[in-house]
């Protein structure tokens, strides 16, 4: 029995001790240098706002430009939801009316009220109308319902309805809805010459398959219109006088990736102000303000526009040719503060405009005139060689990143990321990298106290551009290798810097570049 | 008890491991008896790789770049390698008449194989450990590469024939691992300045798509059956034919296969690509040209086949010759052929040498010992004899077998 028990506990013995085997990863180090990055940087790559243009001698210039207003007047003359009513009775006290007699003929003219506006035209980009009678004559009858001076293609509003019979106390009702997309409206009245007139027409007929009926001043027939949603793109009368206030907001976001000093010199900003409209008004730009979001600066533009008010004239010509008054600003060194304005280094434009409409009443006896595209713009412009001076001017920009580096994995274990550039810019570059965690902790960083040589330490020229090369490392250790798997964020950040021989403003080639390669030279470690 | 420790000792010094059936069998004609039997096997082997790096692959551990020199140096344009890890643990019970047949036993088991294998070229190697330092302006040719890996387990119930314990066994399998992969042509070729890698591929690569530890059910066939022949001067022998994990599993989420057949030129990425969102799994793999093809749905095992003249431990002399044949369908495994005699020194006692050629390697040299008693057995066994002892031996393969009677 001793010997049974004994021979088990060998057995059992030598189980465990096979399954005591515990198996490390097989591993071994070896070492890649590849070339991770191959591209050409431009400042258009940078500044995606389409900034820049070529000045024809080679020069970049500054060339852009910014609608900061588009004042639509459509929404300032416009035609409310109105109900015209015509009601008709007729005029003796009793008549017999056979079938298939006209026996209501009657026309009248409606007036909108416009708030000032007086109107004898308008142009309908969209809307409804609804046309409602009410037959109250004991026989069926024919509605021919009209509006003449409503017109599409030349062809007036015009609807017939046949309506059952009915009764002074229920009488029986017929509509219809009308899409008046497209038309356009006389509002001169039956006269031709009167405003904010509509003209109507209502006829009625006895069924000619009817029975002869009594109708007697006490029935009153009605034929409603309702205007509804009217949309107007064209219209023609006076406009009233109005006041309306603007803002404007505009972003540049590349703005917000730069810090650090900018001087621009010789600087020609141009402020545009278009009136495609006839009519006369006063515009005052109340304040335009540049905002760095990082620093929480404002910066107001200077210069003698700035809450002067400026009158302005009319568009000339007809709805099929005319011409826009167009009015320009400039803004330079010795008349503004532009130069500060743009240093600010801000992203977001805004601003304040006043605008009044017909400042001196009717002075052109209705004939304001609205067309489809008319608008009241205010652009900004900029074509100017850009001269400027960079003083630790940092461009920065973050970057989604992921990579799995687990060190119980095959993993990146230490290296060095090596960048060979060519630089057509006369700007040095120095470079880091900063990883952030998903809480955007900075969690490591990769820097390198080596620049991207200026072009003025010129070596090579490439395409008729003096052009420098460098050769910067940038060493990643193993500490920070091992934490890359939890960074989610990369950020780069370029410091740069103008170098000149005199005043310390320089020109930038348009064909400037910046050919990059980025070898990564690393210490693999596989782990099986 | 002295025998009883040298066992002892014997057994831990080969615990690192593994074991499966010891290599080779030993029959005997007990018949009426239950029987626990565990066999490990790990065989590790290569025709250019030492144990420097094999015992890393094996054991764990990290790879010194004196083994990675050394071993670049021996690397030949095409070399194999490869790794078979199984084990088995069968209960038989050969008192039990299976049904109400007294020549019929049963038995249940449960095993775990692995097969792992590489062909590779002398490039690919220094490429892989070393680095891609050594050719800069040159090609690498990784033409000929072929990598597969099977792992599964298993759980089957058999039939044994008692008078000669031939075996019918048939197996629930469940796939915990399956990769395979190869390049037909295959050139890496890297520019003087390492700004442009031009990589040329004609290659596919399948795996399942399921994520699981199980990937994916199926069933197999243990066939075992033993002949007795009468060899030389009328001696008894026994001749076995082994055909084991012959089946097919099914793969539920199916396998991925992936086919290349173009050059790519790599120079870089741009920054969009990098920063943008540019480079997506999808975009990457069109870039390279990489095409993923239909999913299958099942794979077969890697099974064996084996031909051998087994040890009979009812033979009366002291010596008997030994020989056999074991064929795996793996593209790195040559059919594996050996010879060698048993010796048996004293009653229970099997002391074996013999010389292999084929597997993953090429010639090796085999030694085991077998000591069985009518409660107990054991027994442990190397097939590389010189790769046990000698760290620049080209593998190693332990055996052990434990056996419990009652």
């Amino acid at each position: 029995m001793m010997r049974k028990i004994n021979y088990f506990i060998l057995f059992a013995l030598s189980i465990v001790a096979l399954t005591a085997c515990k198996k490390e990863k097989t591993s071994w180090n070896s070492t890649y240098k590849v070339v991770l990055v191959n591209d050409t940087l431009r400042l258009d790559n940078l500044v995606k706002d389409s900034l820049f243009a070529d000045d024809g001698a080679g020069i970049l210039k500054l060339s852009f430009e910014r609608e900061l207003l588009n004042f639509d007047f459509s929404n300032s003359v416009s035609i409310p939801d109105t109900v015209i009513v015509q009601k008709y009775n007729v005029a003796v006290n009793s008549f017999t009316v056979q079938p298939g007699f006209n026996f209501v003929n009657n026309v009248k003219d409606h007036t909108f009220d416009l708030r000032g506006a007086k109107l004898t035209f308008a142009g309908i980009k969209s809307g409804e109308v609804t046309l409602e009678v009410q037959n109250p004559y004991p026989t069926p009858a024919i509605f021919d319902v009209s509006l003449p001076k409503v017109k599409k293609d030349g062809i007036a509003l015009s609807k017939k309805l046949t309506v059952g019979a009915g009764t002074q106390a229920n009488p029986t009702k017929a509509t219809v809805k009308v899409d008046v997309s497209d038309y356009v409206i006389d509002l001169t009245g039956t006269s031709g010459t009167g405003f904010n007139n509509l003209q109507s027409t209502l006829k009625v007929t006895a069924d000619p398959n009817g029975t002869t009926v009594q109708v007697t001043k006490y029935d009153t027939t009605s034929f409603k219109v309702t205007f509804k949603d009217l949309k107007v793109n064209r219209a023609k009368g006076y406009f009233g006088n109005q006041k309306v206030q603007q803002s404007f907001d505009e972003q540049i976001a590349f703005f917000d990736k730069v810090s650090g000093f900018v001087a621009i010199e010789d600087y020609n900003l141009r402020l545009v102000l278009e009136n495609s409209c006839k009519l006369e008004g006063m515009l005052k730009i109340a304040g335009i303000y540049n905002k760095n979001n990082s620093t929480g600066t404002s910066v107001a533009l200077q210069h003698s526009l700035i809450n002067n008010p400026i009158f302005v004239q009319s568009a000339t010509g007809n709805w099929q040719n005319y011409q826009p008054f167009i009015r320009t600003f400039d803004f330079l060194p010795n008349n503004s503060n532009l130069s500060d304005f743009i240093g600010n280094l801000g992203s977001q434009f805004y601003g304040n405009l006043d605008i009044e409409l017909n400042p001196n009443g009717d002075t052109y006896s209705g004939w304001n005139e609205l067309f489809a595209d008319s608008r009241i713009k205010v652009k900004l412009k900029a074509d100017m060689p850009l001269k400027l001076k960079l003083e630790n001017l940092i461009f920065k920009d973050t970057f989604d990143f992921n990579l799995n580096n687990s060190t119980d994995k095959t993993h990146l274990k230490q290296g060095q990321l090596i960048l060979e550039a060519i630089n057509a810019y006369p700007i040095d570059l120095l470079a880091s990298f900063d990883f952030l965690d998903e809480n955007n902790h900075v969690i490591g960083s990769v820097s390198s106290s080596e620049k991207v040589k200026s072009s003025t330490e010129s070596s090579l020229t490439v395409n008729g551009l003096n052009c420098s090369k460098s050769q910067v490392s940038f060493a990643l250790n193993e500490e920070l290798a091992t934490q890359l798997s939890s960074a989610k964020k990369i950020v780069v950040r370029l410091t740069t810097n103008t170098y000149s021989n005199n005043s310390g403003m320089t020109t930038l080639p348009y064909n400037g570049f910046v050919t990059t390669k980025i070898y990564g030279d690393f210490d693999v470690k596989f782990k099986l | 008890m002295k025998i009883k420790y040298t066992l002892c000792f014997c057994l831990l010094l080969s615990f690192h491991g593994f074991g499966q059936r010891l290599f080779p069998t030993v029959i005997d004609t007990t018949k009426n008896t239950r029987e626990i039997n565990i066999d490990f096997s790990a065989e590790i082997a290569s025709t250019a790789l030492d144990n420097q790096i094999l015992n890393r692959i094996l054991f764990g551990g990290e790879i010194s770049d004196k083994a990675i020199s050394d071993n670049s140096n021996r690397q030949k344009l095409l070399n194999r390698g490869g790794s078979i890890v199984s084990g088995t643990i069968q209960y038989t019970d050969l008192k039990t008449n299976l049904f109400k047949h007294e020549k019929l036993g049963f038995g249940v088991q449960y095993g775990y194989d692995q097969i792992a294998s590489i062909s590779y070229s002398d490039h690919l190697f220094n490429l892989a450990a070393k680095g891609n330092k050594d050719f800069v302006g040159s090609t690498a040719d990784i033409s000929s590469t072929t990598i597969r890996n099977f792992a599964f387990q298993k759980i089957g119930f058999g039939i044994i024939l008692k008078p000669t314990k031939s075996s019918l066994f048939l197996n629930v399998v469940g796939m915990s691992n399956y990769f395979k992969g190869g390049i037909g042509n295959g050139s890496i070729r890297q520019s003087e300045s390492l700004d442009t890698v031009t990589i040329t591929a004609n290659g596919n690569f399948a795996q399942p798509n399921s994520q699981t530890y199980l990937k994916g059910m199926g069933l197999s066939l243990d066939f075992n059956y033993n002949i007795p022949i009468n060899f030389f001067k009328n001696d008894h022998a026994i001749l076995q034919a082994q055909v084991r994990n012959l089946g097919v599993v099914y793969v539920d989420k199916g396998v991925k296969h992936y086919r290349v057949d173009s050059t790519y030129n790599y120079t870089g990425f741009s920054f969009e690509q990098l920063f943008n969102g540019g480079l997506t799994n999808g975009n990457l793999l069109d870039t390279l040209g990489i095409k993923r093809e239909k999913n299958s749905k099942w794979v077969a095992l890697p099974f064996y086949v084996q031909l051998s003249k087994a040890v009979n431990e009812e033979y009366e002399g002291k010596f008997q010759s030994l020989f056999g044949l074991r064929v795996y369908p793996v593209a790195s495994y040559r059919p594996l052929v050996y010879v060698g005699a048993d010796y048996k020194p004293i009653a229970n006692l099997h002391l074996g040498l013999m010389a292999s050629y084929g597997g993953f390697s090429t010639f090796r040299g085999t030694f085991y010992l077998q000591y069985k008693t009518p409660h107990f057995g054991f027994g442990v066994g190397v097939d590389n004899i010189v790769g046990s002892v000698y760290k620049k031996g080209l593998g190693q393969t332990y055996n052990i077998q434990l056996i419990c009677r009652f």
